[in-house]
Order: structure tokens, then sequence, then C-alpha cells
């Protein structure tokens, strides 16, 4: 299984993600368009969980920032806030690690690091 | 392949509710509440961490490859950058805000929101492993 082709479907389901942000908090949790996305993510959990062992680290991580965005998004009770908040705080950790290991040589607009010569 | 095939259908799907959602988009904005609750700010995180690391992929796709390839010219590197900046910044405030149990602040997730938009708007969105 093509570990690329994974994340183009991961990035698919986050469009339809993104586009629900702005609702939240607001009356459109309770709208029949957002109960459908929800839905619809839902039915992609099973096959992502069977495809998961198959696919790197970083996916799985992946997978779970989605799978705990739905459960956010239903209010499901399944995992604790606490455990989400691990959750986060997982990715956190490794999204930003992985930034700043590039940014100064990607960011056009980064400052040089100081020398630690003598 | 079966699999893949369910998830394209699916995915195509969820494309035609993007449409109505950005309709909606139109007339709902968090803006009107002074705060946002914890289960509002944690998927907007979720979705930030997850464009952030697609786009560390990206950059290193780009810097492997000396900036040829498309989308990894001055003016993209500078926008992706930019997402990425402020929307950390914004996370970090609003992951401190719900640790100490305070409610987020509106304006700081709307940056998120803004940062999260503004991402799936550059290359690093799409970007699948080059």
């Amino acid at each position: 299984m093509n570990p690329t082709l994974i994340a183009g479907i991961i990035l698919s389901s986050l469009t339809a993600i993104q586009s629900l942000l702005p609702l939240l908090g607001v009356a459109g949790a309770s709208s029949t368009a957002v109960v459908n996305i929800i839905t619809a993510l839902t039915k992609i959990i099973p096959v992502l969980e069977q495809l998961a062992p198959l696919v790197s680290d970083e996916i799985s991580l992946i997978y779970q920032g989605i799978k705990n965005i739905i459960a956010n998004l239903r209010g499901d009770a399944v995992e604790t806030t606490t455990q989400q908040d691990a959750d986060l705080d997982a990715l956190d950790a490794r999204v930003d690690a992985s930034w700043n290991a590039i940014a100064n040589q990607f960011d056009p607009d980064a400052k040089p690091t100081p020398s630690t010569g003598p | 392949m079966k699999h893949i095939f369910l998830i394209f259908t699916l995915s195509l799907a969820l494309a035609g509710c993007a449409d109505q959602m950005e309709k909606l988009r139109q007339v709902y904005t968090v803006a009107t509440t002074t705060t946002v609750p914890a289960e509002v700010v944690r998927p907007a995180a979720n979705t930030f961490d997850i464009l952030k690391g697609t786009a560390a992929n990206f950059a290193s796709f780009c810097i492997k490859n000396n900036f040829a390839p498309v989308g990894c010219d001055v003016d993209t590197r500078r926008k992706i950058s930019t997402f990425v900046r402020e929307g950390t910044k914004a996370r970090v405030e609003l992951r401190a805000s719900l640790a100490t149990g305070q409610p987020a602040l509106s304006t700081v997730y709307n940056l998120l929101v803004a940062a999260v938009t503004g991402l799936q708007g550059t290359p690093a969105a799409t970007f699948t492993g080059g």
C-alpha cells in the first residue's frame, strides 16, 4: 500500500474538516450538513484503522488526530479529554520539531542562527 | 484496492458537502462570540498540526531539490512560513488557556482558523510526498 495515497486520502478528509471550523461553537453543530460530513468521516475511520499498521508512524499520528477531531465533533465520550489533550500534546511536539528542523532553510525571512564559534 | 475506491467515493461526497459548507461559512462566524470552548479549540488545533506536518514535509522536499520544484519559490515559501508561524503562535496561546482552565479567546481562535485556511490554499496542503 502506497503511503502517499493514504496521505492524499487524509488530506481530502481534512478539507471537509477545515470547512467546519468557522461553524463550531455556533448553530452549525446541529445543521444537517455538519452531521452528514461527520457521518462520512466516521465511515472512513474503520478503513484507516485497517491501513494504519501498513504506513509510517507519522501517518498513524495524523490518523489519531483525525479520530480525535471526529470524537470532538460528535461529542463522543469514548476517549477522555485528558487523553485527547495528551494526543494533541504529542502531535504538537512532533510537528513543531519537524518544522523547526527545516524552518531556517525554508523560510526566506528567517534570521540566521547566531554563530557559536569563538 | 476496493477500499481505496470506497475512500475516493467518500472523498468526492465530502467535496460536495464542502461546497455547501462554504456557503454556510458566509453566514456563521465564530467571531460573534467572545470565547470558544475547549471542544472547539481541539479539532482546530489538530487540523493545524496536521497541516503543519504536511508543510514540514513539503519544505524538506523543496530543500532537497534546491527549491527548483513548482511551489518552492520565495513568495510561496514566505506565505507558508507566515501561516505556520502565526498559526503556531495562536495554537500555543489557545492550548495554554485550556491548560489553565481559562476560556480561549475567539480572536485568537480566528487567527488559528485563518492559518488553517491560508495553509489549505498553498501547495503544502496537497503535498503527498513528491
